[in-house]
């Protein structure tokens, strides 16, 4: 199973004299079971792009389709949202994880059980949180909740939208863990984030977005040696690499101990596997 | 001063309490951060700060003010500026220079005052060239750029941010960093922020930590990073350049203790290069 996005451009505010392109004429495509990361400044076109992907967005121009399955795109792709906290109306965790499934017909009694074992693999206690109110959370319990939310759905993509903002580092780690089961199980993963060091332990692939075109597509291996690229995009590579990078112009002759220690990393086990 | 007593918080319908017996005082002028897992009562805390929360028992007075007084909420609330994580949430006019002038025309200043006040403003935060730009079409750093500014030209005693930087791409985090920073040194108001990136705890003077509702940490970052198993428990990290320095002495290259950021690490691991180069010499 495939997403694939062909010349898709996306106008805001069309016709009006702040009309300006999200995305600008971008192609590509994502197989279940690979993990892309999207990264680029703000306003570089990365949340458009994951609405056009996740048939959210209908493109001003081109097309997106699902290839190698029956069915619409959009039962294919579960999208979370940057902002949970705007997503959320039911009266307790369990209802709003709920919703889509009853949406989608599954039988009542088997409800608890998808919920429970969605909030449990979302990093959510279920039996200190099914009965809270959604609104009542934290930040970081709501980004949580809006991830179990799309558990529960079980589609073969899954979009995320800066799924670390305002987690805290153990949350970050458990997320971790989450999204690299995911990878295991064949599931297809696309992040938007500005976190690259999360990309760096999760995904095979990055595409670089400025101005709503495509300006690297690669490994993050490689986009993250590439210091004027980060450079002129401000973008902030994993530490490691910042550092190894900073040496390139402070002392040339360290570099290579540097990369040896420092940048065959960790966790990297799936990301290589991932990538097509 | 801001001064939290003996302070208890239980949300309605919550088994646990949010805050539990939390003391301590804020100085006037001070730089301050606040750690913590999520949920364990960060932002809940930045809240009775200003009275946006009221404590379910204990008391929290800004400079000689309960904030359970509903008399005295207003002058509070103008002593206690207030940044929400997401900038989005809290800009409203349809100019920058208009949003600065927002809280001002609520506490009833003159104009000319007023306009001073937006210009000094302006040029603080770097937004000159902003000024007649919508907010809503800002990148993410500007908008909270614009948030602290317009808080700012209430001329506060205290300003609180909650995860200012969380949402923010790296260009951003720096711009916000740096005001934060330059609050920090100047002692007209003191800034109280919340955060979970182990660099930004890093770089505060006094950082706060809270376990499950209680302040469990007061001190300074060099001491709570010393601890591995506190910051375990407390679900925090080592900053990135810690832990890096770390595994690069246990691999022998030699990082004095002190380093706590990249750029130092970078110095301290270059350091050692112009030092070889001069015995080689």
């Amino acid at each position: 199973m495939r997403i694939i996005v062909r010349d898709v451009n996306v106008l805001y505010e069309r016709g009006l004299p702040d009309e300006r392109a999200a995305v600008n004429g971008i192609t590509l495509s994502v197989d279940q079971g690979e993990s892309v990361a999207i990264a680029g400044p703000t306003g570089s076109g990365k949340t458009s792009l994951l609405e056009v992907m996740a048939g959210l967005v209908k493109p001003t121009s081109g097309t997106v389709a699902l290839e190698g399955a029956d069915g619409a795109l959009r039962s294919a792709v579960g999208l979370v949202y940057q902002f949970p906290e705007l997503q959320f109306f039911e009266e307790s965790v369990l209802d709003e994880v709920a919703f889509g499934l009853r949406h989608q017909g599954v039988a009542e009694e088997e409800i608890p059980g998808i919920v429970g074992r969605a909030l449990e693999r979302a990093g959510l206690d279920p039996d200190l949180f099914l009965g809270r109110s959604p609104l009542s959370l934290s930040a970081g319990e709501k980004r949580r909740a809006a991830l179990a939310c799309m558990i529960a759905l079980d589609r073969p993509f899954l979009l995320l939208d800066e799924p670390s903002a305002g987690l805290d580092p153990a949350m970050r780690e458990r997320l971790v863990e989450f999204m690299l089961s995911m990878l295991e199980e064949g599931q297809g993963l696309v992040l938007v984030t500005h976190d690259l060091d999360l990309a760096d332990r999760v995904v095979g692939r990055m595409i670089v977005l400025s101005e709503g075109r495509i300006v690297a597509d690669a490994t993050p291996d490689s986009i993250f040696r590439d210091a004027a690229l980060l450079e002129r995009l401000s973008l902030d590579p994993p530490p490691k690499y910042w550092l190894v990078n900073r040496l390139k112009s402070l002392a040339e002759s360290k570099v290579p101990e540097l990369e040896r220690l420092l940048l065959p990393s960790i966790g990297r086990h799936l990301a290589d596997a991932g990538h097509r | 001063m801001i001064e939290v007593q003996d302070v208890c918080l239980t949300y309605q319908g919550a088994e646990a309490p949010a805050l539990s017996d939390v003391n301590l005082t804020v100085q006037s002028g001070e730089s301050v951060a606040i750690a913590g897992a999520s949920g364990s009562g960060k932002t809940t805390l930045l809240r009775l700060l200003n009275g946006l929360r009221l404590p379910t028992s204990g008391r929290v007075v800004v400079d000689g003010m309960d904030t359970a007084n509903e008399q005295q909420v207003w002058e509070i609330r103008r002593r206690v500026g207030y940044i929400f994580q997401n900038p989005d949430n809290q800009l409203v006019s349809t100019t920058v220079e208009r949003e600065i002038a927002f809280g001002m025309e609520n506490l009833g200043l003159d104009r000319t005052e007023m306009r001073e006040r937006i210009e000094d403003t302006l040029s603080r935060l770097s937004l000159e060239s902003l000024r007649d730009r919508p907010p809503h079409h800002l990148s993410g750093g500007e908008k909270q750029r614009v948030a602290v500014a317009a808080v700012l030209a209430m001329q506060p005693a205290y300003l609180l941010l909650d995860e200012p930087t969380s949402l923010l791409d790296a260009l951003g985090r720096r711009e916000v960093w740096s005001i934060i920073a330059g609050l920090a040194e100047d002692s007209s108001c003191a800034v109280v922020h919340v955060t979970q990136f182990p660099e930004e705890v890093a770089l505060a003077k006094r950082v706060l930590v809270l376990e499950a509702g209680r302040l469990v940490f007061d001190g300074c970052p060099l001491d709570l990073f010393g601890s591995a198993s506190d910051l375990r428990r407390w679900g925090l990290m080592r900053p990135p350049a810690m832990a890096i320095a770390d595994k690069l002495r246990a691999d022998g290259i030699a990082v004095p203790e002190s380093v706590a950021t990249l750029d130092e690490l970078a110095l301290a691991v270059s350091g050692d290069d112009d030092r070889e180069r001069g015995a080689s010499a």
